[in-house]
């Protein structure tokens, strides 16, 4: 089936005065790993939610495959959904809840969920009730990952999961992303998402803030250079692209936007001896994104 | 020191608030309830000559049974203590046995005791102060109805002991539930045998007031000790020290038992390990069913067992109830002769069925309300099922839970009545049950549309207007209420069946009534945003 996986338009939700989702254009293409960064509140679930048909749009619309997120017998054929939160019937074993779940579903691959069981290491003869909030969700995944869905939609899957089991499901994600799955997938993990994702979109109080590819979001980023010298410090101001200068004793520390290309020329003819260059962690960019007050 | 006595009172504050809406409703409830009880003991038996004549209560087993001992009876507060003590003990009861497992196991369950467990008191410490919560409401609802009895000029003496008694009743079922919040790992298998230990103290009372020789076990009852404790006559102050020392015992042994055991453990814990089955995962309709069924078969069981005790107490009420004034114009109201008598028992008997069938159906529609709440229904919900059918699927099980119930009911009621010689067949007291189905359906259908429309009070709502419908026709004669009010109860539609023959055009109305507003709630259900957690 040709076409994104996901597309919003103008996507709006209010809960009597408050509001959600403002406005949320959002194109999500077929085989992508998408991913979905807020502060807490900022509307992220609210959206899953919409998408997922549990919510009635104030305004605007969305498609699923295509199919309007109302129309919720054939929009969920193709989607699958891992709650942040997972609530489970206290009194069913988790066997018995992935029969159930799978029998609703009206598809699973079995072969793969028993794989699935296996490769996150799930006790499925106990009651939920005594399942920790990390075993919940792997039901969750497992539950969701079965009926190999066209789209999953992950809200916060791997919250409670241990990190041998977090690079477990990184891994299930980039398969399903291999063999053409679309992972929708709402994060507040930053380095799961740098691994992940394609691309990713930040939403702030309801409204999206930024939508890039991580390539471009990089791009946008500047160097930190430390130069450090036995003789004098050259003077880099007015050099093509410096935009910060920070000098003490032997050391120079210079922040860079766009190539380096001039600076570097200047450090060599001054008899650099130590050169160290960081480059903007994406968790650094993002957190620019949280802690800003005002959308750019 | 302080930081202890702020713990304690930071704990209590908490316990409070949590408890204090339904303890207000149950008061202001209890208070109403004693006022129209004395109202109607003055309209019906206005002079000395026909309060003398309930006095022969006394001697009747059934009514004794049933009722409890009828002493005292010619004062308004020995009638109210008979006539609607029981029903106050047992709704007061009820109220707190579920309080203090929403409190206690219910807390533990969702793991949010954790957070109250990090103050510095000992666990045991922490159930003591809930308890104490529980006991002051039960003293609340004692006191609201001794001083509705005293307004009315009941004698203050007797109307305080009579508070009293029942502030010392809840307290006591109180401290049973915080039993089974110990014994339990699960609310719902708490309640289940708090609830049991409940019907089973309503029916060692029933033997105990059987026979004469029998009297003793009237001891092991708390419904014995009310019966004991003769507020306006003997004063029974070994049943008075009963229902006080008994709530301190047993807050002392879940105390020491709450020592024992770890949090969220339980004394009898279950094991998590079994094999899976699986039937009735299939659909949602299939595993609705497999959800529900437990707590069906605990109502069919609990109303079939009433049910055969009423059908066998039948020859023996009847030969009584001939004699009284009273009851004559209150079977007169739904249209019954002297003569019709038994059937007429049945008819009025199982309009309070009724009541019991659309307790059950408000309750069984807020079990879906409660999947919706806890979450789960969005694990159905986000696969290719439309919330129609969801809801449906409980909508079709709720009706036919009720028949079921109905027909059970009226089968046992039968067989009761058999086995003492009543004279009934299974056509009447089926068709005195089934008649009240429709009357069921309707607040099913409230129920739903509260699902659909105000979901947070689908059960409060549907529950209380139930209640208050079933009272209308009694208030409504006893209060000279104008008749379009009276009107407004789908009970007052109800024909005495069997004694007159079914209504088929009210009951064709209110079934046509309860699809339309069924379908009004799917609707709006359809339409608005499920409420996850």
């Amino acid at each position: 089936m040709a076409g994104p996986a996901i597309r919003t338009d103008g996507l709006t939700k209010h809960f009597g005065s408050v509001v959600a989702l403002d406005g949320l254009d959002l194109t999500v293409e077929q085989g992508e790993v998408f991913g979905f960064l807020g502060p807490n509140g900022a509307g992220k679930s609210t959206t899953i939610r919409l998408l997922l048909g549990l919510l009635r749009a104030t305004a605007g619309s969305a498609t699923v495959m295509g199919i309007p997120t109302t129309d919720v017998e054939r929009s969920h054929r193709h989607l699958a959904h891992v709650p942040g939160d997972v609530a489970l019937w206290p009194q069913l074993t988790g066997a018995e809840t992935l029969r159930l779940l799978g029998n609703l579903s009206g598809h699973v691959d079995e072969a793969f969920r028993d794989e699935l069981v296996e490769r996150l290491n799930l006790d499925l003869s106990k009651r939920a009730r005594s399942y920790s909030k990390g075993n919940r969700q792997k039901v969750a995944l497992v539950a969701a990952f079965m009926t190999r869905p066209d789209v999953l939609l992950l809200d916060e899957p791997t919250a409670g999961l241990d990190p041998l089991m977090e690079a477990e499901f990184q891994l299930l994600a980039r398969e399903a992303s291999a063999r053409g799955q679309t992972v929708f997938l709402s994060s507040h993990i930053l380095d799961e998402v740098e691994d992940l994702c394609h691309r990713v979109a930040i939403l702030r109080a309801g409204r999206l803030v930024e939508m890039a590819a991580l390539e471009d979001l990089r791009n946008l980023t500047s160097t930190e250079l430390e130069a450090s010298f036995t003789g004098p410090l050259p003077d880099l101001a007015g050099v093509p692209g410096v935009t910060r200068i920070e000098s003490a004793d032997h050391t120079l520390r210079v922040t860079v936007t766009g190539s380096p290309a001039a600076v570097l020329r200047v450090l060599a003819e001054a008899g650099v001896t130590r050169l160290r260059s960081h480059e903007a962690s994406l968790e650094e960019i993002f957190l620019t994104y949280y802690q800003d007050e005002t959308p750019r | 020191m302080t930081a202890s006595a702020a713990s304690h009172r930071a704990v209590l504050a908490l316990s409070v608030r949590l408890v204090r809406r339904g303890a207000l409703v149950l008061a202001v409830a209890g208070a109403a309830y004693v006022a129209l009880e004395v109202v109607s003991y003055e309209q019906s038996y206005p002079d000395a000559a026909s309060r003398a004549r309930l006095a022969t209560f006394q001697d009747n087993p059934g009514v004794r049974m049933l009722q409890g001992l009828a002493r005292n009876v010619d004062t308004t507060g020995g009638f109210v203590a008979w006539d609607g003590g029981w029903f106050l003990e047992t709704v007061a009861a009820i109220w707190a046995l579920l309080a203090v497992l929403r409190l206690t196991r219910g807390d533990e369950e969702t793991d949010r005791s954790a957070l109250v467990l990090m103050a510095p008191l000992r666990a045991s410490r922490v159930l003591v102060l809930q308890l104490l919560a529980v006991v002051a409401a039960g003293l609340l609802f004692g006191t609201a109805c001794s001083v509705v009895l005293i307004l009315y000029g009941v004698p203050p003496g007797g109307a305080t002991l009579f508070g009293l008694g029942l502030a010392g009743f809840t307290a006591t079922i109180a401290g049973c539930a915080a039993l089974t919040a110990q014994l339990f790992d699960v609310r719902r298998r708490a309640v289940g045998a708090a609830s049991a230990l409940l019907a089973a103290a309503y029916l060692v009372r029933m033997v105990g007031n059987s026979m004469d020789t029998w009297s003793w076990l009237r001891w092991l009852s708390p419904y014995g000790w009310m019966d004991n404790l003769e507020p306006y006559g003997d004063r029974g102050w070994s049943a008075l020290a009963l229902l006080m020392l008994t709530p301190l015992a047993l807050v002392a042994l879940c105390s020491m038992l709450r020592g024992w055991r770890d949090a969220g453990g339980a004394i009898l814990a279950s094991t998590d390990n079994r094999r899976a089955h699986n039937r009735l995962l299939g659909t949602p309709l299939a595993f609705a069913w497999r959800c529900s069924r437990g707590v069906l078969l605990a109502w069919a069981v609990g109303l079939a067992a009433y049910a055969v005790l009423i059908g066998s107490l039948l020859p023996t009420l009847v030969d009584y109830l001939a004699d009284d004034p009273g009851l004559r114009k209150a079977l007169a109201t739904y249209g019954i002769e002297v003569k019709d008598i038994t059937r007429g028992m049945v008819s009025f008997m199982s309009t309070m069925f009724g009541l019991a069938f659309a307790l059950y159906a408000c309750w069984r529609i807020g079990a879906a309300r409660a999947e919706e709440d806890a979450g789960r229904a969005d694990l159905l919900l986000v696969r290719p099922l439309t919330r129609r059918r969801w809801l449906g699927g409980h909508l079709v099980l709720t009706v036919g839970s009720v028949v079921l119930l109905a027909v059970t009911t009226g089968l046992s009621m039968w067989a009761g009545g058999r086995l003492a010689g009543a004279e009934l067949s299974v056509a009447d007291a089926l068709g005195a049950t089934m008649n009240t189905v429709p009357v069921a359906l309707v607040f099913t259908a409230v129920a739903v549309l509260l699902l659909g429309a105000r979901p947070r009070v689908t059960v409060v709502l549907s529950a209380s207007a139930a209640g208050v419908a079933y009272l209308l026709p009694v208030l409504g004669s006893a209060l000279s209420l104008p008749v379009w009010v009276r009107d407004l109860s789908p009970f007052q539609h109800l024909a005495a069946v069997p004694v007159h023959p079914y209504a088929l055009t009210s009951g064709l109305v209110m079934l046509g009534l309860a699809a339309v507003v069924a379908a009004l709630g799917v609707a709006a259900f359809t339409r608005r945003d499920l409420t996850g957690p």
